[in-house]
């Protein structure tokens, strides 16, 4: 049975739909990728799915940790869950930490919250967190405030407080976006390494494909408030399926290819108030049919492996980078 | 190529209050960079924040005065800020920001933003109309999104606004700082391209400030990479990420995730991009180098010709284990 599993989650803010009915599984100990442009719904998915949506947020659908339902449940209950089981981490660090508090107290209130320690008890072990996520000098600088640390120690020192209810699942929203390429790559490497120690299971919600490949077993690609294309990311990055994914990857530049002109997907992405009637994506898809601009495809597997939702779905003949399979 | 703007020996200090008693001390953002841009070129700067790209390209525009140093403008020195040469000379040098929202005016349409250089330079007034439409079909606005406000357009579309308007005054030379990198993956492809036709259109000369390397990869034809206010390399663009040479560039390229290719065969830099107030001795880089010698605590390596390329380390003539 699947850790946690999302089923037809859907999310409207003042009457507009902005999350369409998301089902999506997360095994223990493994980690899912969320790929997609902004206001496609990735953020929107889990702030929904652990309560942290605003009042106006009109949430519906199911959420179950371990056959054990969240949406619609109480309070308490949601905030046992929230940290302890499933941690969540943002992109921005330094805005999500406490300007006027040490980061040993803000480590130390997790503690308290999740496991009930205090006193020296929480200190060493706050010590124990920065040191595990690579703060150096952790026994010194524990009383220094956010400030004090720079935005990849910031990004550390989050890390270490979702670590603090030692969770089950870790869902890191654009963890890296904010950092600079070599702190992005030591943030990556934490990140991976924290999963080998600890076996938890890690949801990696970011627009970065690269990034997204380097730590996801498997991945999913949002458009539009919908899942439109996922399986295991070497499938789906060798051989895109969905036209969305397969124009996604051909609009970003390889280091390694030579320089020519890029393919961007024309258009943008739709206002939610006014999506069109069929697939969101027909009207900047170059394979769409008077069908698709008025009937909306499901999720579907595919003979080729994963699951696609589109009517004319790339074909595993026209493979694109070759490059990157040879 | 003819040498459009010529930077020599610029240096940028800014003065910080250290402490209430303390004696004023003072950061070097940028500390000693020549750098010569040709014309027709686009010439990409990379490095991490804090290096001192923007602070360079607000340089070689003239918007800043520099403390040391001076900026040569088709050979002749960069007019002092706020004189009357120095406001001709605005027309032909524009700058392009990352975030298009902070740069257009919410209360103009899209329209007046894009005349309201037109009217600064002198343009006739019956000129200005269809000139104002000729710069929004060339940047690929539709004519109904004139009488638009900024925050009834995509972020792509308030890009296209803000390049169609610093092309208003036909300038010869546009700073780009982090031009993209607010955008959407499939938006960003869009405003790249939009960037090329440009240049090959118009010869345009461009710098082109970013830290996303791809997209610099993609459009730049020579790369100078920033650490610490300092040039460390400088190389054409398909030598310099293809071949890395110093330990800084080489992190740097290898750092990028590729898709398909997992973890394995980075260079993990350890410690922090340093602080420009509290300069290393020798080369900056030191602290974090992986071949860092005694000596390169001690002695400041110059920027100078290699195999081909201009790069600042003490241990490039040594056979050096190149990067994965």
């Amino acid at each position: 049975m699947s850790f946690v599993s999302l089923r037809d989650l859907r999310v409207s803010f003042d009457g507009v739909p902005v999350l369409h009915g998301i089902d999506l599984d997360i095994a223990k100990g493994e980690a899912v990728g969320l790929v997609g442009e902004s206001g496609c719904g990735k953020s929107v998915t889990w702030l929904a799915a652990l309560g942290l949506l605003p009042g106006k947020a009109r949430v519906s659908g199911s959420v179950r940790l371990e056959g054990e339902e969240l949406i619609g449940a109480p309070r308490p209950a949601v905030e046992k869950v929230r940290g302890a089981r499933i941690a969540m981490i943002f992109q921005d660090p330094s805005s999500s930490l406490n300007p006027v508090h040490r980061v040993g107290r803000q480590i130390g209130e997790s503690l308290r919250l999740h496991r009930g320690l205090r006193g020296a008890a929480a200190r060493e072990e706050a010590i124990r967190l920065m040191d595990m996520v690579g703060i150096p000098a952790a026994r010194t600088r524990i009383d220094l405030y956010p400030h004090e640390f720079s935005g990849g120690q910031c990004q550390r020192i989050m890390i270490a407080m979702a670590l603090a209810g030692q969770p089950d699942l870790l869902i890191a929203d654009e963890p890296t976006t904010a950092l600079d390429a070599t702190i992005q790559a030591q943030i990556l490497d934490l990140l991976a390494s924290l999963r080998r120690q600890t076996g938890m299971a890690m949801v990696f919600i970011s627009h970065d494909l690269g990034a997204v490949s380097a730590v996801c077993d498997r991945a999913a690609v949002m458009y539009a408030g919908r899942i439109v294309e996922r399986g295991d990311v070497s499938a789906l990055f060798a051989a895109p399926q969905h036209p969305y994914t397969h124009g996604l990857f051909a609009a970003i530049p390889e280091i390694d290819a030579d320089r020519r002109r890029l393919q961007p997907i024309e258009g943008t992405v739709p206002d939610p108030k006014h999506l069109p009637p069929g697939c969101a994506f027909a009207p900047r898809c170059p394979r769409a049919t008077g069908f698709c601009r008025e009937h909306l495809p499901d999720l579907k597997p595919q003979a080729a492996g994963g699951e696609v939702a589109c009517f004319y779905p790339v074909s595993l003949t026209q493979p694109h980078r070759e490059k990157a399979l040879a | 190529m003819t040498v459009l703007l010529q930077a020599e020996g610029l240096v940028q200090q800014y003065a910080t209050a250290r402490s209430m008693f303390g004696a004023t001390s003072h950061v070097r953002a940028v500390d000693g960079i020549d750098l010569s841009v040709r014309e027709g070129e686009i010439l990409g700067i990379v490095g991490e924040s804090g290096s001192g790209k923007s602070t360079l390209g607000r340089m070689l525009l003239g918007l800043e005065a520099p403390f040391a140093g001076q900026v040569r403008w088709q050979g002749r020195p960069m007019p002092a800020p706020r004189t009357k040469e120095w406001r001709r000379l605005r027309a032909e040098m524009q700058l392009i920001y990352q975030d298009p929202l902070a740069a257009l005016d919410r209360r103009l349409t899209i329209a007046r933003q894009i005349a309201e250089p037109l009217e600064i330079h002198g343009v006739p007034q019956g000129d200005i109309r269809p000139r104002v439409d000729a710069l929004m079909a060339q940047v690929g606005l539709r004519p109904d999104q004139a009488d638009r406000y900024p925050h009834e357009l995509s972020g792509g579309q308030r890009q296209r606004v803000v390049i169609a308007r610093a092309l208003a005054t036909r300038p010869r030379f546009l700073v780009c700082d982090e031009p993209v990198s607010a955008l959407d993956v499939s938006i960003q492809a869009q405003v790249v391209n939009l960037l090329r036709d440009l240049q090959e259109q118009q010869s345009l000369t461009m710098v082109f400030i970013s830290h996303d390397l791809k997209v610099v990869r993609n459009i730049c034809d020579r790369v100078a990479v920033m650490y610490l206010g300092r040039v460390v390399e400088e190389a054409p663009s398909d030598q310099i990420f293809s071949d890395p040479r110093h330990p800084y560039t080489q992190a740097l390229v290898s750092s990028i995730p590729r898709a398909g290719q997992g973890l394995g065969g980075r260079i993990i830099l350890s410690g922090e991009p340093p602080n420009p107030a509290q300069r290393p001795s020798g080369c900056a880089f030191h602290p974090r180098c992986r071949f860092a010698l005694p000596a390169c605590a001690a002695t400041e390596p110059a920027l100078a010709r290699h195999d081909g390329r201009l790069a600042a380390c003490l241990r490039l003539d040594e056979p050096l284990p190149s990067a994965a």
